[in-house]
Order: structure tokens, then C-alpha cells, then sequence
């Protein structure tokens, strides 16, 4: 993704944009940063916040992916990864 | 829910008369959200698999008061702050782990002032430490290691 790292776009929740209504403009900040990700073509969307989780899984019903892309937790893999 | 996994709190250890080796900081979401507990969950999992000794606070833990001071209820912060700091310093608590970024970041950065001084580790940075000390895998399971190509959002 282009705006990564140091230069990462927030999922919204870092604002409280889950407990409160969006700040003024014409898009929503997690629809913007879900569709950063949709555009990368992963099948998974890996977070390690479960605040970025719920946000990100916000963008993936609102863009009707639901079903198709996952938003996993870093520890929800590994323990797939280790059949727990 | 049949499965059964093994938590242990805090205030069992002490009655054992041992400390954990690490407290798992579980937070207002992987306690209370559906989805956010799976993590926790998960994450137990692991910890239990590659035999770490970690305890909850259980009831014990409280807010970490980071939601209050980011609106800007400084008072509340500081309440909710020492509370928890009494209970971590009682219990002789020197390593922490936590699930959640905005826990990480008050109880590494701002709880030092107030008279708690932990070692603060992000779960994702433990969990590395243990893939790297070959405690965990990777290999297994539905995602094959690095066969997906995955986007990690971190913090």
C-alpha cells in the first residue's frame, strides 16, 4: 500500500470515529483506507488493533465484499497456522 | 461454548506463591467485543502452545484510561490510571503483553509518570519472539505461511 508505515493512513477508530459521527467531508475515513487495501487484491486484511478490525470490517460490508475478503488478527492467523 | 481454555489470574498465582512470567493485558475489547474476543481467544492459544506462564487481571483490570485522556478528561485518566497501577505493582508485575495498540501506548508512555514502570510488548512483537525462538509456527494450517499475499496494517 502506497501510504504505509510512518506515512500510514488511519482506520478511523484512532479519531473515534466508531463512538461518534464522522468528521465533516464527503467520505468516510475507513471506506477510504479499506478501498486503500481492496485495491492491493488480498483475499486477507491482517490487523494487529481490534479497533482497525472492526473499522476495516465496517469498509468490507460497505463496499459488499463481505464473505470474499477477511479481516484477520496477526494472532487469529498464527493460531490457524497452528490449528489451535 | 464447549472448549475449555486455560486462563489463569493473577491472584492465583500469588496464592501459589509465584509471579507470572508475563501479564496479558486483554483490554475493553477482546474483553467485551464479540468479534475482539475471538483475538483474545487466539491469542491464549498461542500462549498456552508454546507454554509461556501468563496470567489475567480478570475482574481486576480496569480501563487503562486512555479514551478519557484523549477526550480530555485528564482527572478521570489519572483516577482510572492509579487504580490500575496499585493493582499491577501489588501483584509485582515487571512484563506486560497486550492485544491492543491504544492499551500499549498508555501503559508504555504514559503510566511511567504516574509510578508504573512495566515492560510493554505489543502482542505482534511477541508473538515474532516466539516464532523466533521456534515456541510457534507458521507453516501450517489454512494460509501456508506466505502463500496469500497479505496486507498487515500495524497500529
Amino acid at each position: 500500500m502506497k501510504r504505509s508505515k510512518r506515512n500510514g493512513l488511519c482506520c478511523g477508530a484512532g479519531g473515534a470515529q466508531m463512538f461518534k459521527e464522522p468528521e465533516p467531508g464527503n467520505k468516510e475515513i475507513n471506506i477510504e483506507r479499506t478501498d486503500e487495501a481492496l485495491d492491493t487484491g488480498a483475499d486477507i486484511i491482517a490487523a494487529a488493533c481490534p479497533f482497525c478490525n472492526t473499522m476495516m470490517s465496517d469498509g468490507i460490508k460497505a463496499a459488499e465484499k463481505e464473505g470474499k475478503i477477511e479481516v484477520l488478527d496477526i494472532a487469529e492467523m498464527i493460531a490457524s497456522a497452528e490449528d489451535l | 461454548m464447549s472448549e475449555l481454555i486455560k486462563v489463569p489470574t493473577a491472584a492465583e498465582f500469588i496464592a501459589q506463591g509465584k509471579t507470572p512470567e508475563v501479564l496479558f493485558w486483554v483490554g475493553c475489547s477482546g474483553s467485551f467485543d464479540d468479534r475482539s474476543k475471538k483475538i483474545t481467544k487466539a491469542f491464549v492459544k498461542l500462549l498456552n502452545k508454546a507454554g509461556v506462564e501468563f496470567a489475567v487481571l480478570g475482574a481486576e483490570e480496569s480501563c487503562t484510561g486512555d479514551p478519557a485522556k484523549r477526550a480530555g478528561n485528564e482527572f478521570l485518566f489519572q483516577m482510572q490510571a492509579m487504580m490500575n497501577i496499585e493493582v499491577l505493582n501489588g501483584y509485582e508485575i515487571k512484563k506486560i503483553v497486550t492485544a491492543c495498540p491504544h492499551c500499549f501506548n498508555t501503559l508504555k508512555n504514559e503510566y511511567p509518570e504516574l509510578g508504573g514502570n512495566y515492560e510493554v510488548i505489543h502482542h505482534t512483537s511477541f508473538l515474532k519472539d516466539l516464532i523466533a525462538n521456534g515456541k510457534l509456527t507458521i507453516s501450517g494450517g489454512k494460509f501456508k505461511g506466505k502463500k496469500s499475499p497479505i496486507m498487515i496494517r500495524v497500529i
